[in-house]
């Protein structure tokens, strides 16, 4: 009897301390492989593999370790091509790097589920900008654009910390220029720029050199096309509307359409898709099709003279070109232009760029203080300057400085705001569609302004439509969403999170505030803006109902 | 024996109980977040369905509020159905008979508002203005009233005619709201919204800016907002040739607002008004 006890006894004693031992060890698993090395490691994933940005990211990663001993970071360059669904994996699968680049994959609903907000970060000052003039001014204030790269609108927060700012300027070969016309000075204005682009033609011929004038495609076009159609458009823009409501909406835009303030006939809407027509016959034929590669080669391939694009581009042409080239302003035409200068009010203004390559922290991140603890580091003033100076990109915190190569992409604040565009917002697929069908007969050999409006006529205020009621939609269901942000933000603001220390309870109920009062005027905003579009949206119903197709 | 066994039990015992203790202080660090404080930020960054399941299981704890979250949550949940929107109207409606005035029965008054105004297929404007105004006259000093006077605003001025007579018979009309606003977010909102919205349906320039003028004196949250109203304020003065007023508001837009695209434009109307001095 008493071997019976004790081998039940033993056998109790063993299975505990088998249960025992799996448990902890199961529990312990992966703290003690984190743990095998005693440093605390960062991943940043992004997909720049340009050099200098590369270069960039290591040298702020070796001046980080040199004040965190205990930290290593290192980078995943992921090809862009692939970015997305690489990302997706990750997040999915819980392995995603600690830091992640924000673009291509990170949807809304992605970033709510699988990032961290850094909304109470962009709301305090950086610490690393101690002992500079930044010192006091919370995060978002030390960026030039209020950090609004890394704002999600949709979600009310911020999810990303932003280093750079991009504009669009010409890249001129210069090698090519002096060739074709004695001398690389870069065409300053629209008529010079006319007056080259004639004369590479001109030299292509009589030499029977493959050249054109400007490299395009279904990418770098609306850049360039854009910019030249709303310089035409500046003066109506001011004066449709109200005292105030300027540069108008797109909601403004459409209803002045619908009012006949302006119409496909409008000297200043001709006028611009003139001037269109005149660029569009600089670039290869069939420049619609093409992609963006395609207009890259055209220029590095020394097929053509010039190319607009994104200072993102700098980096690839810088090497890869064996030319010298120039990089300008885009020429559109002065007030003074004899030609189109008269529906013109000023040079276009860059001021409201918006900054670039966020980084977001993902939920997953093992050690989400230091990840944040790095991007603050790289966000402060002395931080992104580093950064700048080695990728040459703009910098994107206030009171940098440019590098010398970044310095031709320094946003122009001086000038004035656009006007508008036929696709009234850049995300109007239908209106988009019309036109992009049409364009070649605006830009082929014999095509012109009349076909190419005659064309487009009888389906544009129905593309209006279409995309006015789809941006209602997303508003509405905007709308939805923030109503039950702002009944949890309340909640939220009623019950803080526990904490023993009175200054950060103090600090966390004033974020809290802050964020119901956010939420409540995007609320009431995006509710201004969803009830003016229904009412346009009836109004452009009525002209449809009333005009014979 | 009995002394061995006693002791193999014991020592078996102990070691369970540590287990159980390493377990339950893992635990404890992965959850020390009251549960309902965890759904209402799943539905602060509109995860929807994690914050459902949550409310879901804390109703024994915390009926009331958990209530309150679950039919939220089930406005936001997609795809949005009939199904969904009727157990959302249920669970409010029921909130609001039990108590109409704590602070779970005011907010439940103030989605059933948005139910009408926003959420169906097809809105019940009138309804939904009832229902703000009744919860603005029983407790004006709930956020959620606060809110209510600029949703008032901007249902009445969508309503109204669009003819300059008929929108300022519906501001008159909209004129006594201002007694109930306590706050100052709520006088902000409240004379924002008339002020923009009246604007926009070209209203009395005036009066516009009577309402605009007032609302410039709180503080903004939402920085492109200010920038309009401050925009629109100057602008209006400019028109209407009241180039002090107009100089104020347009040298306060230039100094909060420096990197603003219409900052330079700006700029230049103020060189204006010194060559014309």
């Amino acid at each position: 009897m008493e071997r019976i006890f004790n081998a039940i006894g033993l056998g109790l004693v063993a299975l505990a301390f088998v249960a025992s031992l799996g448990r902890v060890a199961y529990l312990n698993w992966n703290k003690a492989a984190e743990e095998s090395t005693k440093y605390t490691h960062i991943r940043l994933a992004h997909w720049q593999l340009e050099r200098g940005i590369r270069n960039a990211f290591d040298e702020a990663a070796r001046e980080y370790e040199k004040l965190h001993p205990d930290v290593r970071i290192s980078q995943i360059a992921i090809p862009d091509r692939v970015y997305t669904n690489w990302l997706t994996t990750q997040l999915l699968g819980g392995t995603a790097p600690d830091i992640v680049e924000l673009g291509f994959g990170s949807s809304e609903d992605r970033l709510a589920k699988h990032f961290l907000s850094l909304t109470s970060l962009a709301n305090r000052p950086n610490p690393y900008n101690k002992g500079t003039n930044l010192e006091n001014i919370p995060l978002q204030n030390t960026f030039y654009d209020g950090m609004m790269g890394g704002f999600y609108p949709g979600l009310m927060e911020f999810y990303g910390i932003t280093l750079t700012t991009n504009t669009i300027r010409m890249f001129v070969n210069l090698d090519l220029l002096k060739e074709i016309t004695g001398s690389d000075s870069i065409p300053a204005d629209y008529q010079e720029l006319i007056s080259v682009c004639e004369k590479t033609r001109r030299f292509a011929k009589k030499f029977s050199r493959p050249i054109i004038p400007i490299a395009s495609s279904r990418y770098n076009a609306p850049y360039l096309m854009n910019r030249f159609f709303s310089s035409q458009t500046q003066k109506q823009t001011k004066k449709i509307g109200p005292p105030g409501d300027f540069p108008q909406n797109a909601a403004r835009t459409v209803e002045a359409f619908v009012d006949n303030a302006w119409s496909l006939d409008s000297p200043d809407v001709r006028s611009g898709l003139e001037l269109m027509r005149k660029i569009g016959r600089e670039m290869q034929p069939g420049f619609m099709q093409g992609t963006r590669d395609d207009a890259l080669f055209y220029f590095i391939q020394k097929r053509a003279l010039m190319i607009t694009t994104g200072s993102w581009d700098s980096s690839n042409i810088s090497s890869l070109a064996n030319f010298r080239y120039g990089i300008a302003p885009i020429p559109t035409p002065s007030k003074n232009d004899p030609e189109f200068g008269p529906y013109v009010l000023g040079t276009i203004s860059e001021a409201a760029t918006i900054s670039g390559m966020g980084l977001g922290v993902t939920a997953s991140s093992k050690h989400p203080e230091t990840a944040k603890d790095f991007l603050l580091f790289l966000a402060s003033k002395t931080g992104d300057q580093r950064f700048a100076d080695t990728s040459k990109l703009l910098p994107a915190v206030m009171d940098t400085t440019p590098s010398q190569a970044a310095k031709p992409f320094q946003i122009n604040e001086e000038g004035y705001p656009p006007g508008f565009n036929l696709v009234a917002s850049s995300d109007w697929a239908d209106t988009s569609r019309i036109l992009n069908n049409s364009y070649f007969k605006l830009f082929s050999h014999g095509g012109n302004v009349q076909e190419f409006v005659d064309t487009i006529r009888p389906d544009f205020l129905t593309a209006y439509g279409t995309d006015l009621a789809r941006m209602y939609s997303a508003r509405k269901r905007a709308s939805q969403r923030f109503d039950v942000k702002l009944a949890a933000d309340i909640q939220l603001l009623s019950c803080p999170p526990p904490t023993n220390s009175p200054a950060e309870r103090e600090t966390k109920t004033r974020e809290a505030k802050e964020k119901v009062d956010l939420v409540l005027s995007s609320l009431n905003g995006n509710d201004r803006s969803t009830y003016y579009l229904r009412e346009v949206g009836e109004k452009l119903q009525n002209k449809l109902l009333s005009s014979p197709r | 024996m009995n002394r061995t066994l006693l002791f193999l039990l014991a020592l078996a015992a102990s070691l369970l109980s540590a287990n159980a203790q390493t377990q339950a202080q893992t635990q404890a660090q992965t959850q020390s977040a009251p549960p309902l404080r965890e759904a209402w930020k799943n539905a602060s960054l509109f995860l929807f369905n994690d914050a459902f399941s949550q409310f879901q299981k804390e109703k024994t704890t915390n009926p009331r509020e958990a209530s309150l979250g679950e039919a939220l949550s089930l406005l936001g949940i997609q795809p949005k159905t009939q199904k969904n929107l009727a157990r959302s109207l249920s669970i409010l409606t029921a909130l609001a008979a039990e108590n109409p005035s704590d602070e779970i029965g005011l907010a439940a008054r103030f989605h059933l508002a948005r139910i009408d105004e926003l959420h169906r297929t097809e809105p019940n404007l009138p309804a939904a203005r009832k229902q703000y105004l009744s919860l603005l006259e029983d407790a004006p000093a709930s956020p959620f009233s606060q809110i209510a006077a600029s949703r008032i605003a901007l249902i009445d001025l969508h309503l109204s005619a669009p003819d300059p007579a008929s929108l300022d018979e519906t501001e008159a009309r909209l004129r006594p709201l201002e007694n109930f606003l306590r706050t100052p977010e709520g006088k902000r909102e409240f004379h924002t919204m008339v002020g923009l919205v009246l604007n926009t349906r070209l209203g009395n320039p005036t009066t516009v800016l009577r309402h605009l003028l007032i609302a410039s004196k709180e503080s903004f949250s939402q920085k492109k907002i200010e920038s309009d109203v401050l925009f629109t304020i100057a602008e209006i003065a400019d028109t209407q040739g009241d180039t002090a007023l107009a100089k104020q508001y347009y040298s306060r837009f230039v100094a909060d607002f420096p990197q603003d695209i219409r900052t330079f434009l700006i700029k230049k109307r103020l060189e204006d008004f010194s060559a014309k001095k």
